[in-house]
């Protein structure tokens, strides 16, 4: 008999296979049977764990009914107190007055919840509970209710501090894993969107969650992130940044092989691309994979502004990443083996400034860089207010004393204060301390070898690079192998309505985000 | 996890690349030698002449799709005679490699690093290029993908940037009374693009995908056009005289464009830094080949892939120093690169005879 029931159900569970959005639900009504539809609901919904679910009598009775909601997005304290609770116990005194139960009467009479809304059809019951409401079925019944028991809205979460940005929201997760499946919920009432639930740590058993949309994600990459987060073997696990250390296929690299973010609007933007992503209870941040060295050099703003602006920012910002790594080492280069390279004028100039100095450049160089590490670490360590009178006693004070002193010279101290702006433009933190970490490897290379060094240093980096991956996708995607379409949001950015497909080398298994018709949006 | 594959479009960057490389700087010396004014005439036509072999190892290529050219030489010809046929592509890219650190060292001596000893130099480059070669083919793909873009912009604004100092005249007369020399020219006009047949080592890690065969041939069309442009415009602006007497007529005609408003005082150096990237990726591919050569000609198993390109090194080394004078070196460059001849008109149509051959017999079986 269950055998029976379980192929019955799996039949008409397989016809609600859903792909895209809630339309496609319309020509799917309920059943009587309150089992037949909370199944199907949850199938809908991928069977995520934060869907839940409870069946009952009302009353007494023998009259069954369930409810279905989704934890992350409503107030469970409402639910038990205006539903279960005036459904299974307070429903008795109606029953006791003679009161006939029934569909009318449950809705009339023994609900305490403000909005209440009959449905017939998938489409809006999933819809409703997407958008975080309760549905109630009552057996026999070919209609349920939607309940509004919404949480979520007007609540305080987390401001953006390490990837704020000028326009568009100002919300950021926070520690508690529920409210930040709700941040992500509030943004996607897609049924396909996913949530698997994972224990992670022998002693901590963390509550881990992979986030991705069915049917969009390549299912290689949700499998190969399953596998690896089921091998962590860590006693306690802590923070979002440790799984990632652990779920990379290059541990030691110096470059993020997964990406942090604080930002919900940045995960969604991620996994509606293709992207998987991983929040971990107790870690105000949520690791995306997989990552490309191009998506680090991405930033939410740059979506909120003109395409020629954005365009022409993201290029900037591709500028800093290079006079960041480089700079330094290009000046001791030019001036210790090819002043010939300059104008002689400039060459003049230079050599003016540097009379007097007692170090080549390269010690110059070096004792700079030692001491801007030293205030950038210094800064982060000490409290807000005290932090700034160290930038400012290190930047302004000790760089005029030591101009004054003779110990360094003022183009030495321009081109440090240029390199350590320009590391500030690099949007991903994990990238720009690399970064810096490159800078001092580039400056031997330039007192040793000069511009062959540094060209030599770029052609290893670039192999390092190009053989980095990313749960199985090359780092320098879509800049290589060259994937002309996904170009188009790299190192510019075109217009809104031409990003009309997702990134092809995440490939997605739906490949269109939006329509031909749906390009209204020309900005 | 999806098995990785090279895309159509690396076709292009790879044959490009593998055909670039110090020959750019040298290229139009020789055959200025042989056929004066009308070298560029002789490119060309040895730019055909390539075409027609770039179609006949892209033939070879296909019809063992899971093999590159090694494996395919021993698996067509036999273990003995495959070897034997081997051995001279294998010395070839050997001494290709070797020679091509020789001369990337000395020009970078005359125009960049003038006190730096030269053994550094190679050794920094050949090591750099093994690790490359040691990360794997789709590496070195990405890597090629990065450079090409800077190779093809710094070859088109070398021949653009001139165009203010050329003289016209300089060309001609055209063909006049200078066929034969011209008909003489396109065997060093053929072995100019050497690396052509990369396509054979490749093709096997390549997704099987409409127009790899356009892609290829426009990996060749690319360096044909770049070469037989670079050579007219060397001779517009230096007269066919002057270019036989230039060791890197290259680097010179980048040394003779002139900047408006002089920001750039020495555009021949930042010529010398960027040419760096495009002799990598030539190396890094020639150092490939010669890996895999020397792995099947070996038997050995993939495994010992890498302790192979490791041990290249000092015998990179070796040939990179065995001649000492430098202006002697070119002349043996130019000469070792009919080696390249042989192999391409001879060895590869007739490897591919047999194989064709080979296939029939085993399909009327």
């Amino acid at each position: 008999m269950t055998k029976l029931l379980k192929r019955r159900l799996g039949k008409r569970n397989r016809k609600i296979e859903i792909s895209g959005d809630t339309d496609r639900l319309k020509q799917f009504r309920l059943s009587e049977d309150i089992s037949d539809n909370i199944m199907r609901l949850k199938n809908i919904m991928n069977d995520s764990f934060d869907i839940k679910s409870r069946f009952f009598r009302i009353g007494g009775t023998d009259l069954q009914a369930a409810v279905l909601y989704i934890e992350s997005l409503v107030n469970e304290e409402m639910i038990m107190n205006h539903l279960l609770k005036p459904l299974i116990l307070q429903s008795t005194s109606v029953i006791e007055s003679g009161v006939a139960v029934n569909f009318q009467t449950i809705k009339d009479s023994m609900l305490s919840i403000g909005s209440i809304q009959e449905a017939e059809t998938f489409d809006e019951i999933v819809l409703g509970i997407m958008s975080g409401d309760t549905f109630l079925s009552v057996q026999g019944y070919t209609k349920g209710l939607i309940l509004s028991a919404r949480e979520y809205e007007g609540k305080p979460f987390g401001i953006p501090t390490v990837e704020p940005s000028v326009k568009g929201p100002q919300e950021a997760f926070v520690e508690i894993l529920k409210k930040n499946l709700g941040l992500i919920r509030k943004r996607i009432r897609d049924p396909n969107l996913a949530f698997e639930l994972y224990k992670i740590g022998k002693r901590s058993k963390s509550d881990t969650v992979i986030v991705y949309i069915k049917g969009i994600a390549d299912q290689d990459i949700v499998d190969e992130v399953r596998g690896r987060l089921s091998s962590i073997d860590l006693d306690i696990e802590l923070t979002a940044f440790q799984i990632g250390r652990l779920l990379v296929e290059r541990p030691n690299s110096i470059f993020p092989l997964v990406q942090t973010t604080e930002r919900p609007d940045k995960l969604v933007s991620a996994i509606s691309e293709g992207r998987v992503a991983i929040l971990i209870n107790g870690s105000p941040d949520a690791i995306l994979v997989p990552v490309t060295f191009p998506i680090l050099m991405q930033s939410v703003d740059d979506y909120f502004e003109n395409w020629l602006v954005a365009s022409v920012i993201r290029f900037s910002r591709y500028i800093g990443l290079f006079l960041s790594s480089l700079f330094p080492a290009l000046y001791i280069a030019v001036t210790s083996f090819h002043p010939g390279m300059l104008p002689t004028s400039l060459v003049l100039s230079i050599a003016a400034t540097r009379a007097g100095v007692p170090f080549p450049a390269v010690i110059e160089a070096v004792l700079m860089e030692v001491i801007l590490e030293l205030l950038q670490e210094a800064s982060i360590r000490l409290p807000k207010a005290v932090g700034q009178t160290v930038s400012i006693v290190g930047g302004l004070v000790i760089g005029q004393a030591a101009v004054q002193a003779g110990i360094v010279s003022p183009i030495m101290v321009i081109v440090i204060s240029i390199t350590a702006v320009t590391s500030f433009v690099i949007p991903d933190y994990s990238l720009s301390l690399a970064t810096r970490i490159i800078r001092v490897p580039f400056m031997v290379l330039a007192v040793t070898f000069g511009s062959f060094g540094i060209a030599m240093g770029m052609l290893i980096l670039l192999t390092y690079l190009s053989s980095l991956k990313s749960f199985g996708i090359r780092y320098l995607s879509p800049l290589t192998p060259y994937r002309f379409r996904d170009w188009k949001d790299t190192i510019i950015r075109t217009p809104l309505w031409t990003l009309t497909k997702r990134p092809e080398f995440l490939s997605p298994e739906d490949t269109n985000r939006a329509g031909p018709g749906k390009r209204r949006n020309k900005q | 996890m999806k098995t990785e594959q090279l895309s159509a479009p690396q076709i292009m960057t790879l044959t490009v690349s593998a055909i670039f490389g110090v020959d750019v700087l040298v290229v139009q010396r020789e055959l200025v030698t042989i056929a004066r004014q009308d070298a560029w005439i002789s490119l060309a036509l040895g730019g055909i002449l390539i075409i027609l072999m770039g179609i006949v190892c892209y033939y070879l290529a296909c019809l063992y799709p899971n093999m590159d050219f090694p494996q395919i030489i021993l698996h067509v010809c036999g273990k003995f005679f495959g070897r034997l046929l081997l051995l001279p592509a294998l010395v070839y890219d050997l001494l290709y490699t070797g020679l091509s650190l020789r001369i990337f060292a000395q020009a970078l001596k005359m125009f960049l690093l003038s006190i730096t000893p030269m053994v550094p130099i190679i050794l920094f480059m050949a090591l750099a290029a093994a690790y490359a070669v040691y990360k794997g083919i789709y590496t070195i793909g990405g890597i090629v993908d990065i450079i090409f873009p800077i190779c093809a912009v710094t070859a088109l604004s070398i021949i653009v940037l001139p165009l203010r100092q050329t003289i016209f005249s300089n060309l001609k007369p055209i063909l006049f009374e200078n066929t034969g020399n011209v008909i003489k020219g396109i065997l060093p006009g053929f072995h100019q693009f050497t690396g052509f047949g990369i396509i054979t080592f490749l093709f096997c890690y390549t997704r099987r995908t409409k127009g790899i065969l356009k892609w290829y041939l426009a990996g060749l069309g690319i360096p044909i056009f770049l070469y037989v442009a670079l050579t007219m415009v060397t001779i517009m602006v230096f007269g066919p005289s002057d270019v036989q007497s230039l060791i890197y007529p290259t680097l010179t005609l980048a040394k003779s464009i002139e900047f408006p408003g002089t920001f750039l005082e020495r555009v021949e150096s930042f010529v010398a830094v960027l040419w760096i990237g495009i002799v990598f990726v030539s190396v890094v591919l020639f150092l490939f080949k010669s890996t895999r050569n020397i792995t099947v000609f070996l038997g050995l198993d993939t495994k010992y892939q890498s302790f192979v390109i490791w041990t290249q090194i000092p015998l990179l080394l070796g040939i990179a120093l065995f001649i000492k004078n430098a202006l002697e070196v070119i002349e043996f460059f130019s000469r070792m690169k009919y080696m390249d001849v042989i192999l391409g008109l001879f060895v590869i149509p007739f490897v591919t005879a047999v194989a064709l051959l080979k296939k029939r017999k085993e399909t009327n079986q």
